[in-house]
């Protein structure tokens, strides 16, 4: 199975919204990082303190802390997910209640994911919900 | 409420040293390795039952419960731990890399290692316990990936200085430089 038929398996709103792959498999950064502009280390605010977390935000696996770490950056909550100039978006997504995902949006309008520890996409905001990361659960912009 | 039989006190049981030999159970479905509360309660049981067999039959004089061979009639059996991949045993060999794959398969759109770490096969591959090491740090070798939540595990180490935290490259660096340290061939 190729990596597109991977992601349109565990995605399954991708396909008919289009997505184009923009960079190979690279487990070295994962997509919080990539949405706060680093890609350069994984980060996780894992129990153990093994992987970077932001000093000052609160090591856990919630959307308190996870949208924390974007105001620290100077994220503030916003309503629309339509491309506003010039402000910069991420969206984060979440399942059940627990973040899973984070997204940033492009100029082009179109939003930029890491996926995992796989590759970059491409693709509308909307274009992976009701998949494997769930839904988006709110949008910041700075 | 946690009820384990540490790994290490398996090997005070058995009077062995844990860098030295490692404890293996085989069953009908295949080897597995003492690590979570099942299985020390499993081999607890073996070790027993074991006991209770050779007390019955064997005269006091006899050897040691249990050497470094596999135990007569019983499932139980102390491996010696190696410290190169090469040496490592072929079936260990083939379940870490059936393992892998799945692992790396099932969890490669996962964006949190929480998730990743707590892939059943991933447990799997820490229940193996140190026997394993040498193959973790020659993937690690290879490739950068998320193995540092098993080698902490497993050896109760962390050799990742803080400035690091993150970077899968200067980990990996990190665990490295520490397998060498302990006489891994990496």
């Amino acid at each position: 199975m190729n990596v597109r038929e991977d992601i349109e398996l565990h995605f399954p709103d991708l396909e008919s919204k289009g997505y184009k792959v923009v960079s190979p498999y690279d487990p070295i950064y994962n997509c919080i990082a990539w949405a706060a502009g680093d890609s350069g280390r994984w980060w996780e605010p894992d129990p153990m303190g093994i992987y970077y977390w932001p000093p000052d935000v609160l090591r856990e696996y919630s959307i308190t802390a996870y949208r924390a770490v974007f105001e620290k950056l100077g994220f503030s909550q916003c309503d629309s997910e339509d491309l506003e100039r010039p402000f910069q978006k991420v969206a984060i997504y979440a399942k059940s209640r627990k973040p899973t995902h984070a997204s940033r949006q492009l100029e082009s309008g179109q939003w930029a994911s890491k996926m995992g520890k796989s590759v970059d996409i491409e693709h509308p905001l909307q274009g992976l919900s009701r998949g494997f990361y769930g839904d988006v659960d709110c949008i910041l912009r700075k | 409420m946690e009820h384990k039989l540490p790994p290490n006190e398996i090997h005070e049981l058995l009077g062995v040293s844990r860098s030295t030999y490692y404890v293996v159970i085989n069953t009908p479905s295949g080897f597995y390795f003492p690590a979570s509360a099942t299985q020390a309660q499993e081999i607890q049981r073996l070790l027993a039952e074991v006991k209770m067999k050779l007390d019955a039959c064997i005269p006091e004089s006899t050897p040691p419960l249990l050497g470094p061979a596999e135990a007569p009639k019983s499932q139980v059996c102390l491996l010696p731990v190696q410290k190169k991949e090469s040496e490592v045993d072929d079936n260990l060999k083939r379940r870490f890399r059936s393992l892998t794959e799945r692992w790396k398969t099932e969890t490669q759109f996962t964006s949190t290692v929480i998730e990743i770490v707590t892939h059943p096969a991933y447990q799997q591959i820490i229940g193996m316990g140190p026997a394993i090491i040498p193959l973790i740090l020659h993937q690690l070798a290879i490739e950068a990936d998320h193995w540092f939540w098993a080698l902490k595990a497993i050896t109760g180490e962390d050799p990742v200085n803080e400035n690091s935290r993150g970077k899968l490259m200067d980990m990996a660096r990190a665990w490295l430089e520490w397998g060498e340290s302990q006489g891994y061939e990496c």
